[in-house]
């Protein structure tokens, strides 16, 4: 067990130097530099100046080579925008904010998707088991974009129920963390749905109605358990995609979160914080991956988890 | 119960425990709870580092760190600032400005000359990689300064006493006072040594203007607090000033609805017609003139464009007025030309300059061009940077161009900041642009958007013209500069045709009703203007 989570653990950090180079050289390629302006081009001296100054005037693999020696010691570099900020220190603020919504946009999806698939499961065909899956396709179909305005303007202007938004209180998460979590909720809905039907059709869950077992415990016992094991294995890379994913909704919500400098940095060709968020997340991919397969062994029987 | 129950339990049980966490720190002040007293207002965006000296001029440095000057827009004039007075010599180059008596920093140290000789060299030290030192390029030995060529020593700033200090330009310049309104804000030298970048933390921070930053949250607020030593403290009502990072004009709206702003200027442009006819939010809608300019360049390199009887024909088949009513819609004005209104330099519509929308006259002159009905004419690319507005006006000003002259036109939207660079060196027929004024001069865009020594390959070049904004930049009769620079406008806009101007951007704000304000066309708030009923 322990040599296997080792090994998978060492296995991070060749999968995080292909990543880095496949992102360094392709950003690279993109056209244009950081110090580009909008409205009007820099004085070519004043760009080469710039560019001096941040070593993107040296071949692209020595600044390879430079960004790899400083993020080694821990030092994932400036950032070009912020120009007093480290890409440290911006992940240091704001990827607690995204990990706290997404970890939040999680329970939401949990809470409302798993029980909306198994009674439609258990439904099956029935006026429940539409209304469930209607709700479930609803909440893939609509997007954040849609959503977040929608709740905004329900429950803050015209309900008074709750702020508009920002971050830092309970009543500012809400919101959010529904707009993020709901298209979630729905796939796990649809999911655990799936699942439930295949495994009430199983012998053992028929073996067990015939030896008598109440249907409350054949259900909660013998089906559900079983059911939600697929459940599980997509929990892992859902919360990293609720994580990485939240640009939209932080934007929405005027959310201090990573997302938006992980997309805004593209544009603005702040190469050391593309980098920095893009292993970050990668790692978070990663790490979410090896929880789900530590947790299932631990929840099937059935699964060893081998070193070799 | 079973393991899978647990597992499930756990994560939900988690991330409560996470966000029981994460809120458990007392959050800063409910926006809506805060006393009427206060200002909130709407930030876009992060500001990073604002230091004056090596940034462009935030919102957030422009209440904190003073000018020599102010400008007055009302009657387009110098009022003085941190420099109660100044003289200018015979010859237009050498500025001497004497500062007001007992000015002090936060931090109880006296303003001197030294202080704002310190700031300008800041700004065109090469170590500083400021993005508008160019700006300062006017000023003796700055561009060679900049260059590395000479030490920060040599620039033509000089402390003379505590309260004087001369500025030496190459040049006379009649719109150097105003460009001052704008740049050469002081920055505290010993606060920028002893701290380095830091030196704008709120623990750090030391101002002479009227508010001072007490709290920053990146990405969240920042919160200015009136700065008792600034000289003229007594006449700013508004004491404290907190904006809150939020990016999305939709939700600044909401977040204003809600109570929780009192003031925001970017309004989407879809809810214009609900926000100003509302019964609660009319009364509290301004729109008025806003220094920014929306104009098209031609690839005056490649053909059908290097023909200027095209680009003549392609602007008077330009209706901007169509594109004002039907689709900005937020009371912008059409341009005839490029300066917009109530800058120095700015040629009115009424005096005939620039090319009418006519059809007719459009057609004719693409015939003359050996274009007749568009026969033979090469499909036209246009480009503007990806925005759903740039997309819609394309949209509308492509089927004005296809339908009047029969032209074949192509839409190209550019995602990212390369796409002025890459327009500038030829990368479309004919693309968008816009340009907001750093100081209300005409110099500021004829000079630094047009003269040829910008140094963009395919854009209007002219040797006239250039001669005639040279002459305008270093006139001081005022009549002569504005005559100036109506030739000027004629060349660009109307006889070379070589870029269309369509509209001035519009100034669209909420404003709530216990607040006052000064309307300008500025886009720089300065809140020591302000005040709460």
């Amino acid at each position: 067990m322990l040599t296997y989570l080792l090994r998978r653990l060492l296995w991070l950090v060749p999968v995080l130097l292909v990543i880095s180079v496949v992102t360094f050289f392709l950003m690279h390629s993109i056209p244009g530099n950081p110090f580009d302006q909008e409205e009007k081009p820099l004085p070519p001296e004043v760009v080469a100046r710039l560019e001096a100054h941040y070593h993107l005037d040296e071949p692209v693999w020595r600044q390879y080579l430079r960004y790899m020696g400083g993020a080694l010691r821990g030092d994932l570099g400036p950032s070009y925008l912020y120009k007093d900020r480290s890409v440290n220190e911006i992940i240091a603020r704001h990827f607690p904010v995204s990990f706290v919504l997404g970890a939040l946009a999680l329970s939401v999806a949990v809470v409302i998707g798993v029980p909306l698939g198994i009674v439609s499961a258990l439904r099956q065909n029935t006026t429940a088991d539409y209304v469930a899956m209607f709700v479930a396709v609803s909440g893939v179909s609509v997007p954040a974009l849609t959503l977040g305005p929608l709740l905004i303007w329900g429950l803050a202007l015209q309900l008074g129920l709750l702020p508009v938004a920002r971050w830092g209180s309970w009543q500012q998460a809400v919101m959010p963390a529904f707009t993020l979590g709901i298209g979630q909720a729905a796939i796990l809905a649809r999911l655990t749905r799936a699942s439930m039907l295949q495994v009430i059709r199983e012998d053992y869950v028929r073996t067990a109605r015939a030896k008598g077992v109440r249907e409350r415990r054949v259900i909660v016992h013998h089906a559900l358990r079983n059911a939600l094991i697929p459940v599980v294995t997509v929990l892992g890379p859902l919360f990293a995609a609720l994580v990485t994913g939240s640009m939209v909704v932080e934007q929405i919500f005027a959310i201090p979160g990573l997302g938006d400098f992980y997309v805004g940095a593209v544009g603005d060709r702040d190469y050391p914080v593309i980098m920095g968020t893009t292993l970050l997340y990668a790692a978070v991919l990663v790490i979410a991956n090896l929880a789900v397969d530590l947790a299932y062994s631990w929840i099937d029987p059935r699964i060893r988890l081998e070193a070799s | 119960m079973n393991r899978i129950f647990r597992a499930l339990g756990v994560i939900c049980a988690l991330s409560l425990i996470v966000t029981g966490a994460a809120f458990a720190a007392p959050a800063g002040e409910s926006a809506a709870g805060g006393a009427r007293a206060d200002l909130n207002l709407a930030l876009p965006g992060d500001p990073g580092n604002f230091d004056p000296a090596t940034n462009w001029l935030h919102i957030l440095a422009a209440q904190q760190f003073l000018t020599l000057v102010d400008w007055d827009y009302n009657r387009s004039e110098p009022v003085a600032n941190a420099a109660e007075s100044w003289s200018i010599s015979d010859d237009g180059r050498t500025y001497t400005f004497t500062l007001r008596e007992g000015l002090v920093w936060s931090d109880g140290q006296p303003v001197t000359a030294a202080d704002y000789e310190y700031s300008f060299q800041t700004i065109v030290d090469p170590d500083s990689a400021t993005p508008f030192a160019y700006r300062a390029f006017i000023i003796e030995n700055a561009a060679a300064v900049n260059a590395g060529e000479q030490p920060v020593s040599a620039l033509g700033v000089q402390a003379v006493d505590d309260r004087t200090l001369t500025i030496t330009l190459t040049e006379p310049a009649t719109w150097f006072l105003s460009s001052l309104s704008s740049m050469g804000h002081s920055v505290p030298r010993s606060a920028r040594e002893a701290h380095g970048a830091d030196w704008v933390a709120p623990e750090n921070i030391v101002v002479n203007g009227p508010y001072r930053l007490v709290e920053a949250v990146p990405e969240d607020r920042y919160v200015l607090e009136r700065n008792d030593a600034y000289f003229d403290a007594a006449s700013v009502d508004i004491p404290r000033l907190t904006f809150f990072v939020v990016e999305d004009a939709s939700t600044q709206l909401a977040m204003y609805e809600a109570g929780e702003l009192d003031f925001i200027e970017s309004i989407p442009p879809g809810e214009l017609d609900r926000v100003s006819t509302d019964d609660v939010l009319g009364p509290e809608y301004y729109n008025g003139p806003r220094f920014v300019v929306y104009y098209y360049f031609f690839n005056v390199t490649k053909a059908p464009f290097d023909n200027v009887l095209v680009r003549k024909a392609f602007a008077a088949a330009l209706d901007k007025e169509t594109v004002t009513e039907r689709i900005t819609r937020g009371g912008e004005v059409p341009a005839g030309t490029m300066t917009p209104p109530g800058s120095t330099g700015h040629v009115a519509n009424e005096v005939g300059i620039g090319i009418p929308y006519d059809p007719e006259q459009a057609k004719a002159w693409l015939a003359d061009a050996g274009y007749p009905d568009g026969q033979g004419l090469p499909e036209i690319e246009l480009g503007f940077n990806a925005s759903q507005l740039h997309q819609n006006i394309a949209q509308a000003i492509q089927k004005m161009w296809q339908d009047t002259l029969g032209a074949d036109v192509s839409l190209r939207s550019v995602e990212g900041r390369a796409y002025s660079v890459n327009a500038a060196q030829g990368a479309h027929n004919v693309w968008r642009m816009g340009w907001g004024m750093d100081y209300p001069d005409a110099h500021n865009i004829h000079m630094e958007l047009f003269h040829s020594s910008v140094g963009q390959p395919a854009t209007f070049k002219n040797a006239e013209y250039d001669s005639i904004i040279e002459r305008a930049a270093v006139e001081r009769d005022l009549a002569t500069r504005q005559q100036l620079y109506q030739n000027a406008e004629r060349i660009l806009v109307q006889d070379e045709a070589g870029i269309i101007p369509i509209y001035w951007y519009a100034d669209n704000s909420l404003t709530k009703g216990y607040v006052e304000r000064p309307v300008t066309p500025q886009f720089m708030k300065l809140f020591k203007e302000w005040s709460i009923n």
